[in-house]
């Protein structure tokens, strides 16, 4: 009898079906400052599975019982293998130590040396704030958003325009989010900076395709930012000046190990410097500054419940002299909730709240003295559980409820104004979606993501529908009386969206793979604004009766190969993307502190396509990376053109992004950008007029023509003071030069008469920066 | 109020000066051969039509006038009262009204533009609609950051009543400023009903350097100003025609063509305008020392 249980128990040991299997779960840290790691990689080489670090530094990882090497890694950073004993389910933290000499050879990766190939995820970029901190600037600041347009596919306009075209996306395409709270308007002075303050951010995911089903709300991209959490280890503190601004974090332990916060400011001062610089008629009274405030700290409560709490608040101001004042800014705030349920469910539950808002004005007491306010805000609820299953299976759903509230413009004059008080229209909206997805694996090859997103957009009142005669072509003068809904009343249309999501992966070799990729995305919210520049004055929508949602569907594919041991990467994408409802201008509309946007709109779709190549090397002195776009943004509305297609204008048919960085030294270390993008398209006349003595222009198609193509050389030297040594406190000395070879390169060029001689018509090209511009920044970190 | 905020916003952008230059760029070679126009009647002014063949972009030339061309115009009375333009024979293309005719614009009538030429009619409504009168003017120093200048100043009453629509030509030595920089408009929409006072309509602003040439209103210049009512439609295509000479902001909207209030036989773009505005005429102010020294005070 004993034999035979023995016999028994020994059977169901060796059985692999029968054999219990325990979850390895726990967080991946950076050992210095306790900052949770994200998209960190834990490995078991003997079974060949693995798991990343979530947005938290969490992981969880099922396998049968047993010893194994469990390795934790993440580039830049010391990689451990522990022997791990695994007979029960157990948590390991574990930190991870910089491994300082890898710092200043690679630049933006991913985590393990081959994660291009292994990882499911496509048409994703990871920008590792610290690594780009080496490249050149502008003015001294390395700004987050526009390094990401050094990678494939993502294109900016140039100088005085900092929305991001995302594989032929317009700029309000782009989930752009801060520890998930949205930031609406994301650039400071018309667009010179974004608002993020590398000091303050830990981590930058840009989703270009393959968008995983947890986000949601804009067509084109998704840029999802991560601000530090705060060192818990110790008192840290970092920061710079510059040519126009500086810069200082403080963060620190409030309890070690258990409770940190982290505050990060960033002023633009020196109105007159920067006004020097770029060749503005500085003029005495006048005022230009922006500032940026990150707030954060985070608690553990105990093993199974963390609390984050997070705030942003950054201004941008510009006044000239008596005659007109101008301010702009973004407040977001989020509270979350980390609760692990057991080792296999990890639930995040947050509370976010976002407002853009702008004011704009003449100052004085008289009589053309107003004061025009315009704002929109976000109050969000989300819900998002991992559950994982098993070794094959990952588990993610979550619901997400948002009210949106739009004041599209106020009016407010004083007694002795000219102008009236004046309001236009509220909005408020109802933005609630679900989503559930798995991955899953299928053998050590094939990974496949599946997903179903359902989102449901609808207006809710208090709010005032206008009725026209042609609902399907709102005229301004066919007006047919208006509706008006009480407070809570549902507005309809409501709007059902599915967005299925769906990626793959195939593992052809342990160096090379195949990836492909499907996502349908349903946008509700809309920019309205038809100048290149983001001005603070433009004005966001719902999806309303005459504005429908912007639906995107995109398909990918891609081969990922590395060579030389992971040294060099290379990938190869394709992309196609459909768009319907996408919104353009009738000519000559009117946007500009309108009521009835609707009549100033046209309603057609879009596509884009491209292909998009990749190369990267990540050891050695030299490092850096070459990229190459080569893609369509089309449009086709019905009204513009004669309906016929016509580039968008985001269209960029070339796009090159070259990147290197050489350590000439121990501490010294050069770097370089060179970017090529091909002209805007525009319009050019092809035959003049006169009224009141004035030449006046007759265009041809739409967009038939092209502006000068861009191009620009970035150069920037970086000193370390004492890098390697054991001291705390570190400094360096960055010097840069922007636009080396000091090309014109062209924002705009427009049509005017001459002079001295008004039978001539010249070309006339606006630069926004047209010389070199060098800065020199010092920084420090404690 | 949209005028006041498109000369603010430009003057934020003027503050960026950024780098602008002439460049050659390579255009079509295309004669697209339209015909353009520009009209007028007033309410004080007899009617006039200049009658033209557009011309490429990069011609160095004066616009060709289209002569032979039957040009009448008619108001909606019963029974309407038309009269024909002849051909100034010193000046091709222009059509007028002969010295010994009286046609003058009346308010509240709408007049029909009809021309024909080559073949081919060219017709065009506007109604001439009433302006109030205008208070008076002043011009007083008007401050851009540091720098002072000159600034014409209207005063007068709007009508209750949405749909009014205003033009300011300022005469300098009884030569009109013309220079779409320089278009006054304004509609009624932000300020209806209210008693408009000090509303800036014109700066005399010039770059230092540039003084002799771009300065208009000097010392013993005599300036008033004509308060005219314009339509709509002229409302919309001035401020395109603002939008297309402030192109190259930073602000600056994309291109497109101004449609004109032509309508031809053969469905071909006609370019140009037809107007037909009331007048009313300001107080002339003499640009004495008084005026002048304020500059220099600043």
């Amino acid at each position: 009898m004993k034999q035979l249980s023995i016999i028994l128990l020994l059977f169901t040991l060796t059985l692999p079906g029968f054999a219990s299997i325990v979850t390895l779960s726990g967080y991946l840290k950076d050992k210095a400052n306790g900052e949770g790691l994200i998209g960190a990689t834990v490995y078991i080489p003997v079974l060949k599975t693995g798991a990343i670090t979530n947005s938290y530094g969490f992981y969880s990882i099922s396998v049968p019982q047993g010893t194994y090497a469990v390795n934790f890694s993440f580039v830049g950073y010391r990689a451990q293998s522990p022997q791990v004993n695994l007979n029960t389910s157990q948590q390991l933290n574990v930190m991870l130590e910089e491994d300082t000499k890898q710092i200043a050879e690679v630049l933006v990766t991913g985590e393990k040396k081959n994660r291009n190939v292994e990882s499911l995820q496509m048409s994703m970029e990871k920008v590792q704030v610290k690594l780009i901190k080496k490249l050149p600037s502008f003015m001294g600041e390395v700004d987050l958003i526009k390094s990401i347009t050094l990678l494939p596919g993502i294109q900016n306009g140039g100088e005085g325009s900092s929305g991001l075209y995302v594989r032929g996306g317009g700029p309000d395409e782009n989930l752009m989010i801060l520890d998930e709270a949205p930031v609406y308007n994301a650039s400071h002075l018309l667009g010179f900076f974004s608002v993020f303050n590398s000091d303050a951010i830990k981590d930058v995911e840009v989703y270009k395709g393959g968008i995983p089903a947890e986000y949601g709300g804009k067509a084109s991209s998704v840029i999802d930012i991560r601000m530090k959490d705060g060192n818990s280890q110790q008192l840290g503190m970092s920061g710079g000046i510059g040519n126009i601004s500086s810069r200082l974090t403080i963060e620190a332990p409030i309890i070690k190990d258990k409770w940190s916060f982290i505050v990060s400011g960033r002023r633009m001062y020196a109105d007159f410097l920067f006004g020097t610089l770029l060749g503005v008629k500085v003029l005495k009274d006048n005022k230009i500054y922006f500032y940026d405030l990150n707030l954060k700290t985070y608690a553990q409560i105990n093993d199974k419940n963390r609390v984050y709490l997070s705030a942003y608040m950054g201004d941008d101001y510009f006044k000239a002299g008596e005659s007109i004042y101008m301010r702009w800014g973004n407040l977001t705030s989020t509270a979350r909730w980390n609760h692990l349920f057991s080792n296999k469910f990890f639930s995040n539950t947050s509370a976010i709240f976002s407002r853009y808002n702008y004011n704009l004005g003449v100052p004085s007491k008289g009589s053309d003295q107003f004061d025009w306010s315009s704002q929109i805000s976000d109050y969000n609820f989300k819900e998002d559980i991992s559950w994982f299953l098993d070794s094959k299976n990952k588990i993610t759903f979550g619901v997400n409820c948002i009210y949106h509230h739009f004041e599209p413009g106020q009016m407010v004059a004083g007694e002795n104004s000219n102008f009236s008080d004046r309001k236009l229209t509220n909005y408020n909206a109802l933005d609630n979606s679900v989503y559930i997805s798995n991955e899953q694996s299928f053998g050590s090859r094939l990974t496949l993501r599946y997903g179903l997103r359902y989102s449901y957009f609808q207006q809710i009142g208090k709010g005032i529908v206008r009725e026209y005669q042609n609902p399907d072509k709102p005229n301004e003068k066919e007006v047919t009386g208006e509706k008006i809904y009480g407070s809570g009343k549902l507005i309809p249309p409501g709007y059902n969206n599915f967005e299925p999501r769906l990626a793959l992966k195939y593992m052809l070799t342990p160096q090379s793979s195949i990836k492909a990729s499907y996502n349908r995305m349903a946008q509700n919210l809309h920019l309205i604004s038809d100048t290149n520049t983001p001005t603070p004055l433009d004005i966001w929508l719902p999806s309303s009766t005459y504005i429908k949602p912007l639906i995107a569907n995109q398909l990918g594919l891609g081969y990922f190969r590395n060579f030389k041991e992971n040294m060099f990467e290379t990938s190869a994408e394709v992309y196609y993307k459909k768009m319907k409802n996408v919104i353009d201008y009738i000519d000559g509309a009117d946007l500009f502190l309108k009521d009835n946007l609707e009549t100033q709109l046209l309603r057609g779709s879009g596509y884009a396509y491209g292909l998009e190549l990749y190369a990267k090397k990540q050891e050695g002195r030299l490092t850096g990376w070459l990229s190459y776009t080569l893609s369509r943004s089309m449009r086709e509305i019905p009204g513009i053109n004669d309906g016929k297609a016509y580039p968008s204008s985001y269209d960029r048919t070339h796009n090159v992004s070259l990147v290197a960085s050489y350590e000439l030294a121990r501490r010294l270390n050069l770097s370089a950008t060179w970017v090529f993008s091909t002209g805007t398209p525009t319009l050019y006349p092809i035959a003049k007029y006169d009224v009141q003595g004035n030449t006046l222009y007759y265009y041809a198609d739409r967009n038939s023509n092209r502006i000068p193509d861009y191009h620009r050389l970035d150069v920037s030297l970086n000193y370390d003071f004492r890098k390697n040594d054991r001291s705390k406190f570190k400094q360096s000395l960055n010097f840069a030069i922007y636009n080396v070879y000091a090309r014109r390169n062209a924002y705009s060029v427009t049509f005017r008469q001459n002079e001295d001689n008004p039978n001539v018509s010249e070309a006339t090209r606006l630069s926004i920066i047209g010389t070199l511009i060098p800065s020199i920044t010092y920084n420090f970190t404690y | 109020m949209k005028t006041y905020l498109y000369l603010l916003l430009f003057a934020i952008t003027a503050l960026l000066s950024s780098c602008e230059d002439v460049i050659d760029v390579k255009l079509s070679d295309k004669d697209l051969n339209l015909i353009g126009v520009e009209a007028s009647i007033t309410s004080i002014d007899k009617p006039t039509v200049f009658l033209y063949k557009t011309l490429k972009v990069n011609i160095d030339e004066a616009y060709p006038g289209i002569s032979g061309a039957v040009v009448s115009i008619s108001d909606d009375a019963v029974p309407s009262n038309t009269i024909v333009l002849t051909e100034d024979p010193a000046k091709k293309g222009y059509y007028g009204v002969s010295t010994n005719a009286e046609y003058k614009g009346i308010v509240g009538r709408e007049y029909t533009l009809t021309i024909l030429t080559n073949g081919v009619t060219l017709t065009s409504k506007e109604k001439l609609a009433k302006v109030e009168p205008i208070d008076s003017i002043q011009v007083m120093p008007s401050s851009r950051g540091n720098n002072v200048f000159l600034g014409v100043f209207t005063y007068g009453q709007e009508p209750a009543g949405l749909g009014n629509y205003y033009k300011w030509d300022v005469y300098v030595n009884d030569t009109l400023i013309h220079d779409a920089s320089s278009l006054a408009i304004a509609s009624d929409e932000f300020v209806d009903g209210n008693y408009i006072s000090k509303l800036e309509i014109f700066t005399d602003y010039y770059e230092k350097s540039k003084e002799a040439k771009d300065r208009k209103i000097k010392l013993n210049d005599t300036v008033y100003v004509k308060q005219t009512s314009i339509s709509e439609f002229g409302y919309n295509f001035y401020n395109q025609m603002i939008n297309q000479s402030s192109g190259g902001s930073l602000f600056s909207v994309p291109m497109a063509n101004i449609k004109s209030n032509f309508t031809s036989s053969d469905g071909k773009p006609v370019l140009g305008i037809f107007t037909a505005r009331d007048v009313s005429i300001s107080n002339k102010v003499v640009i004495d020392q008084s005026i002048v020294s304020q500059l220099k005070k600043q």
